[in-house]
């Protein structure tokens, strides 16, 4: 019983010894590793987009204007200014869109109503590799009541083709259109405006901010 | 013993060591025989060639996250990255495995994409006597998820040189990377970033 274990045991070692020298002689008897010397890479590209506010408008004591008094407002706090800087890479266009959307609300004020407040963009310092075309009813010399729609007014919008750091400014002005409001405390109606009396008036305001938004 | 007797011995002795020595001489010299077989039992070493051989590289400058779309379609000079496998075999068939592995690093980045946010895609053209099989994913472009990235295997079975071109591609891969202020990185983050890989090969018979 003894030998007949010695002889299994010994059997067993002979095999093993055999598979390792018959797998030993497989691993060895061709290996190739070799790592080529192309370095492939990515490097990203520069791509600058950026507004930036400038001065906003806070007209106080606000009256009803003409449109034409409305479009030559100047100075502090009558004019809204802002700019555009972008740099993008050859092949790769920035677009951009230059949208009004509702400002803050004023509390123990009432709100006018979109439509009776008129708003006006000028690309005020074009620059080369920014390009802007605004909506044709708020640019240039031409002004419209303001329009929401889902929330926003396209002003304009552009592109950003500039490889090196460009800025292109702007200028947006807004008030209160004769055309559509009318104060009074004795009429009720004008036809085609709205009607405040001297102490609702009183009680009015309206508020925008500028939004940009830009992809590529 | 008396001397005679002993002198009889002694002549007896030489006698039979005389006689021994004759007939061995007369035997030697009675049969010679010497012949080379014809038969030349030989070892040859067997034939084994393989080869890794580098081409074109990939050098993406000022590059965007593209669709997985655009990505396969990359082609020109600086787009693709191109290697070939050579080899033959006079026996056992050569294993071989491909892999993209870290490469260097890119001076003035000082930021590596992710290797998930950067795809990458091997192709090649069918030849005889080297087999390739890529790892699942690979063919159409995937994220490379982690380096060293096993890209697929084959076999070289060829009995005189054959040749296997390779195709491998890669790109920042738009579903995984955006831009701006919401998205993965800013404009300004995303100018600086950088990745880079080689290509390694492995083989065993």
């Amino acid at each position: 019983m003894n030998q007949n274990s010695k002889n299994v045991m010994l059997s067993v070692i002979g095999v093993a010894i055999l598979v390792v020298a018959v797998i030993g002689v497989s691993f060895a008897f061709f290996t190739y590793s070799r790592t080529g010397e192309s370095n492939n890479q990515i490097t990203t590209g520069t791509l600058v987009f950026n507004f930036e506010d400038g001065n906003a408008i806070n007209i106080t004591n606000h009256f009803p204007i003409t449109t034409a008094a409305g479009k030559g407002l100047t100075g502090t706090n009558n004019v809204c200014t802002f700019s555009i800087t972008g740099q993008t890479v050859a092949g790769k266009t920035i677009s951009y869109q230059i949208y009004a959307v509702p400002g803050d609300t004023m509390t123990g004020k009432t709100r006018f109503a979109d439509g009776e407040i008129f708003i006006n963009i000028k690309n005020s310092a074009p620059a080369t590799g920014i390009t802007f075309t605004g909506t044709s009813a708020y640019t240039g010399n031409n002004a419209a009541a303001i329009t929401l729609t889902g929330g926003k007014l396209l002003l304009g919008s552009g592109t950003v083709t500039a490889t090196t750091s460009a800025t292109s400014r702007f200028e947006v002005r807004m008030w209160v259109d004769d055309s559509k409001v009318a104060i009074s405390d004795t009429s009720t109606s004008v036809t085609g405006k709205t009607v405040y009396t001297t102490t609702n008036y009183a009680k009015l305001y309206y508020s925008m901010k500028i939004k940009v938004e830009a992809n590529a | 013993m008396s001397n005679n007797s002993s002198k009889q011995v002694l002549l007896s002795v030489i006698g039979v060591a005389i006689l021994v020595v004759a007939v061995v001489g007369v035997s030697f010299a009675f049969f010679t025989y010497s012949r080379t077989g014809t038969s030349n039992n030989k070892i040859t070493t067997g034939t084994l060639v393989f080869n890794f051989v580098d081409g074109d590289t990939i050098t993406l400058t000022d590059h965007f996250p593209i669709t997985t779309a655009e990505g396969v379609a990359l082609t020109g000079e600086n787009n693709v990255c191109t290697f070939q496998v050579e080899g033959n075999t006079s026996g056992n068939a050569i294993s071989y495995t491909v892999y993209a592995v870290t490469g260097d690093a890119v001076e003035g980045r000082t930021t590596r994409l992710k290797d998930t946010e950067v795809f990458v895609q091997i192709k090649s053209t069918d030849v005889d006597g080297i087999s390739w099989t890529p790892t699942a994913g690979y063919a159409g472009g995937k994220a490379i998820g982690a380096l060293p990235l096993t890209l697929g295997t084959g076999s070289v079975t060829a009995t005189s040189k054959a040749t296997r071109t390779f195709e491998v591609r890669m790109w920042v891969d738009s579903s995984v990377v955006s831009i701006g202020e919401t998205g993965t990185y800013t404009t300004t983050a995303y100018s600086n970033l950088y990745y880079s890989m080689k290509i390694k090969v492995e083989a065993n018979a």
